[in-house]
This record gives structure tokens, sequence and C-alpha cells, in this order.
């Protein structure tokens, strides 16, 4: 079994961090994704009969890809924080 | 044992509620409840309460928030995750404050058939994605519930997860499946028709695995000298293009008379139909428990099942059981189960000692056995997470360069930090109005860091019972269009910048004033005005013009700890001091 040295726990701490920022802005570009889909499903619904499944069809895939996204990010949430606290036991300090 | 924190919102989710998961909840809730179990069921809304309280009464109720994990994070406290298995993620199998408060969790396993199976079920790219989630999720957690060994030993080998954190607990049986001296055939109605005499029923699904394609296979080598009103009754709703082919299949097989395939049927029908039938057959080839073949035994009929899957686990005994994949044996299991009647005993027997085994006080029981011996599968010190704290509004200079809600208290961002710099867990809920401006971009100089979303995404993508408190500011420019829908529907603390809205916009938006926790405005005059104005009263918090950030976040902090113990007609007023103090 290696040794964690200090200079691998701060490394890790700084992905970590970047994961945190990656997650974030998830959650914005996702509700903005959302919000952008139900505008143009009411745009499309009021003027553009013929083409009306197909972009129901478009616009059902990007709501699931929304969904699965934010889905994303609570599992990686989950992750961070559980590596945080294996970071924190093996440098002895209090996770963040 | 400290506790079990039980999430028990799958009772009233719009697709979990009339499937196995729904069900399941409620009947693990009633056993934990019948063996004194240390639970607290945790709802997420009214209906969801209402439903708890309807069908498990005696219940330990508490609506999920923050503070009821608070209470009880400490050593030997557990969650158990109930919706793990269900479709899609975010239902949020596991709140970030179980996450937060370091809890061991233990998450019920249903099955992966999905998993095992996935040229069928993850057809679409989404699924396989969220399935694709679901493994690494399933892999933090502390231990696993499986409903049966096979359930056990596939989610072992399917998620990569270790056997020998994964206990069986089982399933139970509702008390309306049982036994009847009565004649079940008058609730059935026009169900059977009069040319049905003794009948042989299953309980199925449109889905292959449940092989009814092989039973009526089967039902081909039953011998008509049984007598010709002996049928087959296929119970439950299926799919029009199913039933299509297996009607057209008996036709061609020369059975259609002998098949009765009875559509959708609610509960009291079905407990009617298991109690009527002669025997119940449930040749399915793969389930996480096989529910059906319990509810069947409960009723008094003799019941056989394949022995593949977990079900040779239900009825446990070699007697009670057949190859579902011969149809011959099917057919032979069935027609010895109709005319032997020491084998019909047997049945009878083996079908009574399964239901003794198979009760929801076993499970619960097992349940508090399983985290007992297992303990938490790390280390981990649990803690009681500080109060989290939203803050909605608009952020940084707004959309499009414009103020940031008329706030003197140096902006939204300013009390955000000053809130974070004291130690306080906030999270932005950025209001950019209708602007497409992406809010990650917008807010992202102004609060670089820290947890933020945008407002339109509460309810949807976060949860308001995520949070022990919701600030809305709110002013009178556009930007706050998402945040001035958001609080008439969610009780939030009000902080209301512009005095112009109080009377020139507010007066439409009562129905916020209406559920807010509290109000906080910038004059002694304000309050009043709200105060004639609003119907429902809740306490008000002066916080003048000219406050810094700093002291704006001490006064909101004190005033979120407090405010739930503050009478209504409560009007404070922060320094510089204006005229009282608490009334």
């Amino acid at each position: 079994m290696g040794r964690v040295r200090g200079d691998h726990t701060a490394a890790l701490a700084a992905e970590v961090a970047a994961l945190r920022e990656v997650v974030l802005n998830i959650n914005h570009v996702v509700t903005q994704t959302h919000d952008t889909v139900n505008q143009l499903n009411h745009d499309v619904r009021s003027g553009a009969e013929q083409t009306l499944p197909l972009f129901l069809g478009y616009s059902e895939r990007l709501r699931l890809d929304a969904d699965t996204a934010i889905g994303a990010t609570h599992v990686i949430e989950r992750q961070l924080a559980l590596l945080d606290e294996r970071l924190a036991a093996t440098s002895g300090s209090d996770p963040s | 044992m400290s506790t079990l924190l039980v999430d028990a919102r799958p009772v009233d989710h719009p697709t979990a509620r009339q499937r196995g998961i729904g069900r399941y909840v409620t009947g693990l809730l009633t056993g934990m409840r019948d063996i004194d179990a240390p639970m607290i069921a945790l709802y997420g809304t009214d209906a969801e309460a209402e439903v708890l309280t309807d069908t498990v009464p005696g219940l330990t109720l508490q609506r999920w928030s923050p503070q009821v994990v608070r209470d009880h994070a400490v050593d030997g406290t557990w969650y158990i995750a109930t919706q793990l298995m269900l479709h899609p993620i975010p239902l949020d199998p596991i709140p970030r404050c179980i996450t937060a408060a370091r809890l061991p969790v233990a998450a019920v396993m249903y099955d992966v058939i999905p998993y095992r199976y996935p040229e069928i079920y993850f057809t679409d790219p989404n699924a396989r994605r969220q399935a694709a989630l679901r493994a690494p999720l399933a892999r933090t957690v502390d231990t696993m519930l499986a409903i049966s060994d096979f359930a056990a030993t596939t989610a072992a080998d399917e998620l990569a997860f270790p056997l020998e954190r994964i206990a069986t607990i089982g399933a139970g049986v509702e008390a309306r499946f049982r036994p009847t001296t009565g004649d079940p055939r008058a609730a059935l109605g026009p169900m059977l028709p009069s040319r049905v005499g003794r009948y042989v029923v299953t309980v199925s699904g449109s889905d292959d695995r449940k092989n009814t394609d092989g039973l009526l296979h089967a039902w081909t080598h039953v011998d008509r000298s049984l007598g010709d009103d002996v049928h087959l009754v296929v119970a439950g709703a299926h799919t029009p293009d199913v039933l299509q082919r297996w009607e057209g299949w008996a036709a061609d097989a020369g059975v259609a008379d002998r098949v009765v395939f009875t559509g959708a049927l609610d509960d009291d029908e079905l407990v009617a139909l298991l109690q009527g039938a002669a025997l119940a057959v449930m040749p399915s080839l793969e389930e996480g428990f096989g529910l059906p073949v319990l509810e069947a035994a409960a009723c008094g009929v003799p019941t056989i099942s394949s022995n593949v899957s977990s079900l040779a686990e239900v009825l446990d005994d070699p007697v009670a059981c057949f190859d579902p994949y011969d149809p011959q044996a099917i057919a032979a299991a069935i027609v010895t189960a109709l005319t032997d009647e020491s084998h019909r005993s047997a049945l009878l027997a083996a079908g009574r000692r399964a239901v003794e085994r198979w009760t929801w006080s076993n499970a619960a029981s097992a349940t508090v056995e399983a985290l007992e011996v297992m303990g938490p599968r790390w280390s981990q010190r649990t803690r009681r997470p500080a109060a989290r704290l939203a803050v909605a509004g608009v952020f940084g200079d707004g959309v499009g360069g414009n103020d940031s809600g008329g706030n003197d208290s140096g902006g939204n961002e300013g009390v955000v930090a000053a809130l974070r710099a004291s130690g306080s867990d906030v999270t932005a809920l950025v209001d950019t109005g209708g602007s497409a401006e992406p809010t990650h971009a917008a807010t992202h100089a102004a609060i670089a860091s820290g947890d933020r979303w945008p407002v339109r995404s509460l309810a949807r993508f976060i949860k308001p019972w995520d949070f022990d408190h919701i600030v809305a500011v709110l002013g009178a420019a556009p930007q706050h269009l998402a945040t001035s829908q958001m609080v008439r529907t969610v009780p939030c603390h009000l902080w209301i910048h512009d005095e112009a809205i109080v009377g020139v916009r507010f007066g439409a938006n009562l129905q916020a004033l209406e559920i807010a926790r509290s109000v906080i405005v910038g004059s002694a005059d304000t309050a009043e005005l709200l105060r004639r104005a609003a119907d429902h009263s809740c306490p008000i918090l002066v916080v003048p013009p000219g406050v810094g950030p700093t002291e704006s976040a001490d006064a909101l902090r004190t005033w979120l700890d407090d405010v739930d113990h503050l009478d209504a007609s409560t009007i404070r007023h922060t320094s510089p001091p204006v005229a009282s103090s608490d009334s």
C-alpha cells in the first residue's frame, strides 16, 4: 500500500475544487437549457405545425439530457464530499 | 442504533406509487412501525404526508428539511434510501444534507433487471446514461438492503458493489391478501365470463420476462379432459400490441376459448380473483422478489412458480417450482396441482410457510439487525451540517448593466459574501429575469465561488426543503421576474428593497405575502403598510438604508435564527435604531 504525500493531498484538493466549479457551471447551463427549450416549445406550438412532432422529439430529448446532467452533478457532488472526507482523514485536517 | 431516517417520498411519486417501489416503501414503513423501530418517515409534500397518514397510521412523520437531519446527526443514525433504483436520478435519492451530515446510507435494492437486459431496457440513450450514473452513486452507499438473495448477488455483479455489504431483508404482503369464506366471484362481476368454472390465474405484465408466452404455450399441453370450463386467466393491464399478439396466438393454438385476459383491475378485484382461483401460476423468468407469488399464497390458493431468479426463494420448496423454459414442464406442474389432492395440500403448506416467513415485520427486523451488525462502511465523522440558506435575486451588475435590485446594502453578492465569510452555507439563486444572458456568465464575476443556481431551478433541479431558509430579495427591476414568480409558491423570507414595490407592484403579489415566513423592509412606514395590506401577518424585520453588507448579513442571520420563535406581530428594527425593539 502506497503512502500519500502532502503534495499529493494538495493536488487532489485542487482537483476537487476544480470539479466543484464544473458542477456549479453545469447547474446553470442545464437550467438555462431547460428554460430555452420551454420557450422554444411555446414558440413552435404557436407557429410551425408541420415541424411540431420533430421538434417535440428534440425538446423531450433535451429535457431528459438536462435531467441526466443534473443527475451527474448529484453523483459528482456526493463523490466529492466522500473524497473530501478521505483526504481529511489522510492529512489529519478537517474536511471543507 | 439511534434513528432510522427513511425516505418515504416514493409513496406518492407519480410513477412509483402504483408500482412495486411505492408499495414496498409503504410495507417497510408498516413493518418498522409494528416492531417499534426508532424510525422517522421523511416526506416532501402534503400529498405524501396524507398518503402516509392514511395507509400507515401511527408513523412518526417529518417533512424533509436540513433541520431534521441536523437533529439526528449523531453516531448510530442511518439514512435509508428507498428510491436509488427509481428513474430518473434527479429524484434525489440521497439528498445533499444526508451527505453533508456524513450519515451512513443504506439503499434498498429492488433489482438490477435493466442492467442485466440492456438490449431491452436501455434502448434509449438517456436511459443508458442514467444507468451509467446510478452505478457510481450506488457504490457510494454503505450498505444495500436487497429484497432477495437473487437481487443481492446480481446487484453485486452488475454494480460492482461488495456482496458482503449487502443484506437480504425480503418483503411482505399487504393484509388485504387473505383467504375468504365468502364468494369472491361476486366481486368480479363481468370480468370473468359465465363459461369460466375453475380457473388457473397468473398475474402478469407485458414484459417478455414475465413469460406469459411460455405459459400460453404450456396451456396447449393441458388436457381438455380436465373440463371445458377450466380456464387460464391472465390478470393485469397489457399494452394493446402485446394483448393482440397473445389473443392471436391463443386463437391459432386453439385455446382461445379457454383463456381470459382481464385487463386492468384494482386491488380489490385482484384479491377476489386470487381468492377464487383453483391455482396460481407465476412463470416469470426474472423478478427482484416475486410479490405476486406471495400474494396468491396469502389468499389461500395453491401456488406454483418458476424455479429461477428470486422466485424459487419465495415459496422455498421444490415441490412448488417448475422449469419456466419448458412448456411441457409447466403444463405438467399445472395438471398435477389441479388434480392431485395431496400435492395441493403440500402446495398450501408451502404457501402458509412463505406467508409466515415473508412479513413486513420480518423485513423491518432484518433491516435493523443488518445495520447493527454491519455498521458504517467507512469511518466517517458524523456532523451537524451548518444551516443552509438560499438568497434569491439579482447578482453582480444585473443583466444589461442595471442595478442589483435597489439594494443599498452593497448588493446581494455583498450580503452573500458576508454570510459565507461568517461560516454560513449559502446558495445563490440567481435571477436574470427574462434575459437570455447565461446565468453562470452573468454571475461568475460576482460570486465566483460557492453554490449557485438559477432561480428557476428551484423545485425542479433543487428542492425547497434542501434549505433551512430561502431569502427572496425583491426590487422593482424586471430582472426580479423569476424571483417574484417563485415567492408565490415557495414560502420565503421576502426582502423588499424597493419601497415603491410595496404599493405599486406588490399589491398584485399578495399571495407571496400570505405564505411568506417573514418580511424584511427598509422603513417602519413600509412595515406598517405591509401589516395593513397582507391578510396573513408574519414577523417583519426593518433594515434601514445605509446598513452595510456585513451588518445586513449579521442582522439577517440573527433574524433567521430567531424568526421561527417570534410572534407573527413582531416588528424588529435593526440599527441604526428607529423607534422601538421587538413589540
